[in-house]
């Protein structure tokens, strides 16, 4: 994690703009983030302090829809004067989206390394899983298990607290 | 953080069209249909913090799926993400408490009969975990403890046992979930039901004992109190840190409540608030806001401050009799109103109750009322989204009377006594205590 603290946008003097960083999508898109934003994801945070030339950084890993979603998410989060509450409610509507975009929010934060939006989406995926019976985890997730009978029986029984 | 994996697969935004769209919102609510073929992609290390987000109950479950997943519990790593991620979850654990001090009790784990003369002896090591946020009840249970403690405080996902004989004290720190058991050294002073306070924070516990001295074998006084701390930065002081209570105070064996670098105690006739401040091991009083007309006191701790919970009557007065909750300003000495129970309410309330009192505890945004002498009647009250409601009774507990059964028989009447509890897989701050016991001090005196 950088030791330095991020540059407040609020410093910028009145004649000199919000810096801006430039990124492009895996399918050629240019976004423009502002600086502040940008430094809620420490993956960017590490590109800006290398190199401040004003080129688009590229992301291969992230498409334009995606991209588009994950500026609009740490601009919010950068965005003061948030309360808590309407934060929250944000975020939830945020996440309200069908589970295909849900895993690419996921893969985008892990790859971009921002901590707010990758503990929201796993908490998520966490909600859905957590009403599923073992089995129903399994097929989701393909795994395959290799308990044997007797040892899911001592399995469940070491852990019966959690399904009476 | 784990570094960028430049093999990881292109996102599939494009790579196919959701199917059904009834079952297309994400959200939590209702049983939501999962994809497999969008999640079996989902790395390992992303599927871990999913599991990390899971509550106790879903994530010990959830060790059925497979051998990685059960032994996610033993593995450092998990916990640590676990640790860094998981959000506080404001939960209750309840433990039964006999009120007929006659009954002849059969301890579960011997073959002995054992009569329990204090009517503060448990049952039997068993404790029920309420989580306020779902209305569920789960059943907890303790093999490890022994016989002769009794539960006393909670705090950090862990719970302390007291001996309960009259002498220096046992503690032991137990994490329920995975069934821990940690010893504290004993106490200095013997005493006989003294008041605890618990404090854990990550690299730190504090315990406090105070009250209930033994000046001879048959007569106590509140007189003093002794205090336990360690930290990982080697701080530490075993029971020799004591200090002088107040004057003629009357602790009650009550709960002692954390907030903010004290411990806060009821004090009773007439109602006053104690208040312990660690730093400077110094006890002082406060007022309770209208303290002449207070009916069951409690104190609670909520996001930081210190609350407190009483009825109020005032007789001669021509004010509706209401419950009422104020919290303590942080000049430490004055209080303010901040909730009454709605009128309606408060009559169901009391009409149940009968003036046989109630005791409260609150964790979070949550505050529990519980009617004595009845296991089945508590009410749950969430200062966030101002709600009452009554609670499911515990399902675990039965063979009782619940309020209903009114004085009859010697059956089985208790009632439930509860701590506000925080579940945690993993609660790696009773190493320091490890050490304590090791003959190779690592830290200086």
């Amino acid at each position: 994690m950088s030791s330095s603290p991020p540059p407040s946008s609020a410093a910028a003097s009145p004649s000199c703009p919000k810096k801006m960083i430039a990124l492009r999508s895996s399918d050629g898109e240019t976004f423009e983030i502002e600086e502040a934003a940008a430094l809620q994801s420490k993956t960017l945070e590490n590109m800006i302090d290398e190199d401040c030339a004003g080129t688009p950084i590229p992301l291969p890993n992230v498409t334009g829809k995606i991209l588009a979603k994950v500026v609009e998410f740490c601009s919010k989060h950068a965005e003061p004067g948030v309360d808590d509450e309407s934060l929250r409610a944000w975020d939830a509507e945020f996440v309200n989206v069908e589970q295909a975009t849900v895993f690419d929010y996921i893969l985008a934060a892990n790859f971009l390394e921002i901590p707010t939006l990758l503990n929201l989406t796993c908490n998520v995926v966490a909600d859905m899983i957590r009403g599923k019976t073992p089995d129903e985890i399994r097929k989701f997730f393909n795994i395959k298990s290799i308990f044997s009978p007797e040892e899911e029986e001592e399995v469940r029984r070491e852990n019966h607290w959690a399904f009476e | 953080m784990e570094a960028f994996n430049a093999s990881m697969p292109l996102p599939f935004s494009y790579l196919f069209t959701s199917e059904g769209s009834a079952a297309n919102s994400s959200s939590s609510s209702g049983d939501p249909w999962m994809d497999t073929r969008i999640w079996s992609k989902l790395p390992q290390s992303l599927l871990d913090r999913v599991i990390a987000f899971l509550p106790p109950p879903a994530f010990f479950r959830a060790r059925l799926v497979c051998k990685r997943w059960y032994g996610l519990l033993f593995s450092n790593t998990f916990l640590e993400l676990c640790f860094q991620v998981s959000p506080d979850r404001h939960c209750f654990i309840f433990f039964k408490n006999k009120i007929h001090s006659t009954y002849i009790y059969q301890n579960n784990n011997s073959n002995n009969n054992h009569p329990r003369s204090s009517s503060s002896a448990s049952y039997s090591m068993e404790g029920y975990l309420f989580n306020p946020y779902e209305i569920t009840w789960h059943r907890l249970s303790f093999p490890l403890i022994p016989s002769g403690f009794s539960p006393c405080a909670s705090s950090g996902g862990l719970l302390c046992w007291v001996s309960d004989e009259a002498g220096t004290k046992s503690l032991i720190l137990c994490n329920p979930l995975v069934g821990s058991f940690t010893p504290l050294p004993p106490t200095l002073r013997p005493r006989l039901f003294p008041s605890i306070g618990l404090t854990i924070t990550p690299s730190s516990i504090d315990v406090a004992v105070a009250g209930d001295d033994l000046i001879s074998p048959y007569a106590v006084k509140n007189l003093s109190s002794e205090s336990f701390h360690i930290d990982a930065g080697g701080f530490f002081s075993l029971w020799g840190t004591t200090s002088s209570l107040p004057r003629l105070c009357s602790l009650e064996s009550g709960k002692m409540v954390y907030v903010e670098g004290k411990f806060y105690c009821m004090n009773y006739n007439p109602f006053s608030v104690l208040a312990y401040d660690i730093g400077s091991n110094n006890w002082c009083k406060i007022q309770a806001p209208m303290r002449r007309f207070l009916r069951s006191p409690s104190l609670v701790e909520s996001k930081g401050r210190l609350l407190l919970v009483a009825a109020v009557e005032k007789s001669k007065l021509n004010v509706p009799k209401s419950l009422r909750i104020w919290f303590l300003q942080d000049c430490g000495t004055a209080w303010v109103e901040m909730e009454r129970m709605p009128l309606q309410l408060y009559i169901q309330f009391a009409d149940i109750e009968g003036g046989r009192g109630f005791d409260c505890v609150g964790n979070g945004e949550f505050v529990v009322i519980m009617i004595r002498g009845c296991w089945d009647k508590a009410l749950l009250f969430d200062m966030c989204r101002k709600r009452w409601q009554w609670m499911p009774p515990c399902p675990f507990v039965g063979g009782g009377w619940g309020c209903s059964g009114g004085g009859g028989g010697g059956g089985g009447e208790f009632e439930l006594h509860g701590f506000a509890y925080e579940p945690k897989l993993a609660t790696p701050v009773t190493g320091m205590l490890d050490q304590l016991t090791h003959p190779l001090q690592s830290f200086s005196c």
